[in-house]
């Protein structure tokens, strides 16, 4: 019941879990090991990725066939929602490129539904300041596309 | 950010964020714009399933998913820019404004002559009848095309070996009924659409309505008050205007303080306009219609106060008994306050007999503030003192208050003194009421001196035949002398 198992980040933090957890999500188990690391994700992501592993470790078990359902009945509740709060952007998406690396995808859904939540309702510039993205059309394009976007361009 | 992560955020995107999603950067230009990906097809579908749910019809033949997105979610016309369009002419894909729509589309029965035939697979909308009183076929509604559709197969047409030119004209046409049944399809889809939205639409109006009705219903004063009259409310600009704004937004609490500013001055005026014709109309009443006019003004006042729930209504506290109700200990009450069950003892205290008018005439209204700061808390006082200390049973306001005699016959009229056939006669408190201002006495103001109260008759007392029936007479069987006033 009470068996662990080993994991160690990028960096070589190593952590003992619950093998349970393990269990949920298949990609974990199979980097338990003498010798394991995770060559993609650090101490200090894997650290809040596991955090969050351990609070959902009693969750019913997930149906993966269902890809549609699962999104659609699904709702941040309020521990995975401070949860995610209290991470900065970088780590966030971090712990994105670490959920879907991982395949746990509750935490997967969770943060990108997060980052979905700060692009809507934002305008074009607001996006591009919300997530230090640099525009890099060049003024002729840009042009382009906004005629596009004004034009009916069917015929 | 890799490509499989974009696609799930943008699976919980709506059509408008993904729009501007796609001109932040390049990149992600190329991940929602590329028209032969299938995972940004997929992207665009499973956004306009999500949010546009109306929508069940794949889009058109040769338009891609972001395109017919664009089409349906976006507002305005395409081509003038004119804002808030959203009438989608299928026959053309377009969403457009109606006199762009008459600058571009063709009618056929314009200048160019190109026979119907060669048009026969292209699609279009009917126009209106040229000739209102001459429907014949040679004068059928015209046919209105895309202009360049039709320079577009006019010229396919003109390349064509004339041996060609009949196969070609009948597939056209088989191909042209085929798109007007597609585009009748999505017309009717869109309709449809349009009419659960702006029923939706109408529904969230009046939600809105009514929710600042009911804010404005509930905002009371300082003293408890409500702080506005509806009568008034419905005479104001501001009010008007917000209860017909086409605005489906949920009314907030910082909308509503933003209307309760612009409410009060308006109101205020409004408000003072009343009050001085009032003042004027009343400045012509009698000396006793006047006086029961302002008793009548304190106890819609009283009515107006908030009170608490343990209040018996006024109508329960004269028609049944008194019920042993504690004595409220005055330290807690603030002087807005008067309680329902005290409201009866009202026609028999000093001060409400005697009322202190503005400048001692009955015909002038008074301050607001001097009727709750002042008056009220006086003549609460009264009743009090009245409930604490009985009058003898032997008076009429005793026997009424006290002994529960409402609908028993124990008073005798004084006036009638010199009919002995008539002065023998028992009334209720209710009955000989009427008696006074009905019978040849023709009595205005009625006076407790003017009853007498048979004390011997109280064990065997017959039972009422006059009971009162509506609010006004509640009110005059209690006591109250509103018998002047009823019509008004």
């Amino acid at each position: 019941e009470n068996e662990t198992i080993t994991l160690r980040s990028s960096d070589g933090i190593e952590f003992h879990i619950d093998a349970r957890i393990a269990n949920r999500y298949t990609l974990l188990n199979n980097w338990n090991g003498e010798n394991a690391s995770l060559p993609n994700v650090t101490g200090k992501v894997l650290e809040k990725v596991l955090e969050w592993c351990e609070h959902h470790i009693n969750d019913p078990p997930l149906n993966y066939d269902n890809d549609d359902s699962r999104r659609r009945n699904f709702e941040i509740d309020d521990w995975d929602e401070n949860f995610i709060n209290c991470v900065n952007q970088d780590m966030l998406f971090e712990i994105i490129l670490a959920a879907n690396y991982l395949d746990i995808k509750p935490l997967l859904d969770i943060g990108c539904k997060t980052v979905a939540n700060m692009i809507k309702s934002k305008s074009l510039e607001e996006i591009r300041s919300t997530f230090n993205i640099v525009n890099d059309f060049t003024p002729e394009e840009e042009e382009a596309i906004r005629r596009e976007n004004e034009w009916a361009d069917d015929q | 950010i890799p490509p499989e992560i974009f696609i799930n955020i943008c699976q919980d995107l709506p059509p408008s964020d993904l729009l501007s999603l796609a001109q932040v950067c390049k990149k992600f230009y190329g991940y929602l714009c590329s028209i032969n990906s299938k995972p940004t097809q997929e992207i665009w579908r499973n956004s306009r399933s999500q949010f546009l749910p109306y929508v069940k019809m794949p889009p058109p033949d040769n338009m891609d998913e972001r395109r017919y997105v664009k089409l349906l979610a976006e507002r305005g016309c395409q081509f003038c820019k004119r804002r808030r369009i959203r009438r989608i002419y299928w026959a053309f894909r377009v969403r457009c404004c109606k006199p762009c729509l008459n600058q571009i589309r063709r009618d056929l029965l314009s200048r160019y002559s190109i026979p119907d035939d060669i048009l026969r697979g292209l699609t279009y909308t009917t126009g209106f009848y040229k000739w209102g009183w001459d429907q014949s076929p040679k004068n059928r509604p015209a046919n209105l095309y895309w202009r360049d559709d039709v320079y577009q197969v006019y010229n396919e047409y003109l390349k064509l070996d004339p041996d060609e030119r009949k196969d070609w004209l009948l597939n056209k046409r088989k191909e042209g009924r085929q798109k007007m049944e597609d585009v009748a399809q999505r017309e009717i889809e869109h309709e449809n659409e349009y009419w659960v939205k702006s029923s939706e639409n109408e529904k969230k109006r009046e939600e809105r309505a009514s929710t600042i009705e009911s804010m404005i219903k509930n905002e009371r004063n300082e003293y408890g008050l409500l702080r506005f009259k509806m009568p008034i409310v419905e005479q104001c600009m501001v009010y008007n205007k917000a209860i017909m704004s086409s605005s489906t937004h949920t009314f907030t609490k910082r909308a509503w303080i933003g209307l309760k500013n612009k409410l009060i001055p308006e109101y205020t005026k409004l408000a003072a306009t009343h009050r001085a014709q009032r003042q004027a109309a009343e400045k012509l009443f009698s000396y006793d219609v006047a006086v029961q006019t302002r008793q009548m003004d304190i106890l819609k006042l009283i009515f107006d106060l908030p009170h608490s729930d343990s209040d018996q209504p006024v109508a329960a506290a004269i028609t049944t008994t008194d019920q042993n109700q504690n004595d409220i200990n005055s330290d807690n009450i603030t002087h807005s306050q008067f309680e329902t069950h005290l409201i009866k003892y009202l026609p028999w205290c000093p001060s409400f007999q005697n009322l202190p008018f503005t400048d001692n005439d009955p015909r002038n209204l008074w301050d607001e503030v001097y009727l709750i700061t002042s008056l009220i808390p006086q003549l609460r006082a009264e009743t009090i003192q009245l409930k604490n200390n009985p009058a003898p049973p032997f008076t009429p306001c005793g026997a009424f208050l006290h002994r529960r005699s409402g609908n028993k016959r124990v008073y005798k009229c004084k006036l009638c003194n010199n009919h002995p056939e008539r002065a023998a006669r028992l009334y209720s408190f209710y009955e000989i009421r009427l008696h006074l201002i009905r019978s040849s006495h023709k009595i205005n103001v009625i006076k407790d001196d003017m009853i007498e109260v048979v004390s011997e008759a109280f064990d065997n007392a017959e039972i009422a035949q006059e009971i009162p029936r509506n609010k006004p007479e509640i009110f005059f069987a209690a006591g109250f002398n509103v018998n002047l006033i009823v019509n008004l």
